[in-house]
């Protein structure tokens, strides 16, 4: 099983942004396209959070929750292969969850 | 006197009697026997200094969550303020600070409430206990965090175009009033 591990702070943005590329940089929607690519060649992506300045429920709801609602995961696949971790902040792994679980619910309505 | 051996040796006029004296053994202060009437007084002694001991660092714990706590609720007080002030404030330059200030400041009470939570957590005597009976385990508001980050970047609070907008300043501050009353509940049931 493959498995890599990227930062967000260091591997994307120290200042993420708003949801949509059209609001600002560094969103989530761009996120999310990095993760899709980097699930083409992992098995499992382990997201450290921590080194940001501080991200926004709307970015991690499109990044992650996205992961279900536009590019067509499942669920579970999303929370089976993309493990999302911080050391310093457990609240935002609460935020994650919540919205893939809500990306959830909106697919099965 | 009491312990003499007395000994009648026959001679030629009678008994003649010997009279044999044990005196005590002088007691040497490397014997046990010499300190046994103090032990006693040591083991309580010992013992009141060890529940002594143990009272002041209680003392000193609930003490230093309490000022964690503290920490907390101020965390709350600065991203409520900073939330506020980014929701109200015009589009441009000063929202974007606004805006990059709030998630800081969330950011930051989000690693103070996980800080707490991982201070506070009982041991493993409690979580057996927690099996049989609810229990408060730790002073934990990781998840009110999260619904007040939710709810105070929710959409379209990052939108450049967005009007100032205070509809949801009330919702704001009514979190971190809940967020506030759980960490005095959770406290309360730890330390009282």
């Amino acid at each position: 099983m493959r498995e890599i591990a990227i930062s967000l702070a260091r591997d994307f943005s120290r200042h993420p942004g708003p949801r949509t590329n059209s609001q600002g940089r560094n969103s989530g929607e761009r996120f999310r396209r990095l993760l899709v690519e980097k699930l083409k060649n992992a098995d499992v992506i382990t997201v450290d959070l921590d080194g940001t300045s501080g991200i926004g429920s709307s970015f991690l709801d499109e990044a992650f929750g996205g992961l279900v609602r536009r590019e067509g995961f499942l669920a579970d696949e999303v929370l089976r292969r993309v493990r999302v971790k911080s050391e310093l902040d457990e609240s935002y792994l609460v935020t994650i969850h919540d919205s893939i679980v809500r990306a959830k619910s909106l697919a099965t309505a | 006197m009491p312990g003499d051996t007395i000994i009648n040796v026959p001679g030629p006029a009678g008994a003649y009697p010997y009279i044999i004296q044990l005196l005590a053994k002088p007691q040497e202060w490397t014997e046990p026997g010499v300190y046994a009437p103090a032990i006693p007084g040591i083991v309580v002694a010992l013992l009141g200094l060890w529940i002594a001991h143990k009272l002041s660092v209680r003392r000193d714990r609930r003490k230093e969550i309490l000022e964690l706590c503290e920490g907390v609720k101020g965390a709350v007080g600065e991203a409520e303020k900073a939330c506020t002030l980014a929701w109200l404030a015009p589009a441009g330059p000063d929202r974007l600070s606004a805006i990059h200030e709030s998630k800081s400041k969330l950011q930051m009470l989000g690693i103070m409430a996980t800080d707490l939570h991982r201070r506070t957590t009982r041991g493993f005597v409690f979580r057996v206990f927690n099996l049989f009976a609810d229990i408060v385990m730790s002073v934990n508001v990781i998840g009110e965090v999260a619904r007040f980050r939710d709810m105070a970047t929710s959409d379209p609070f990052e939108d450049p175009d967005r009007p100032s907008d205070d509809s949801h300043i009330s919702d704001i501050a009514a979190m971190a009033a809940e967020i506030h009353a759980r960490v005095n509940q959770q406290f309360n049931s730890l330390y009282r």
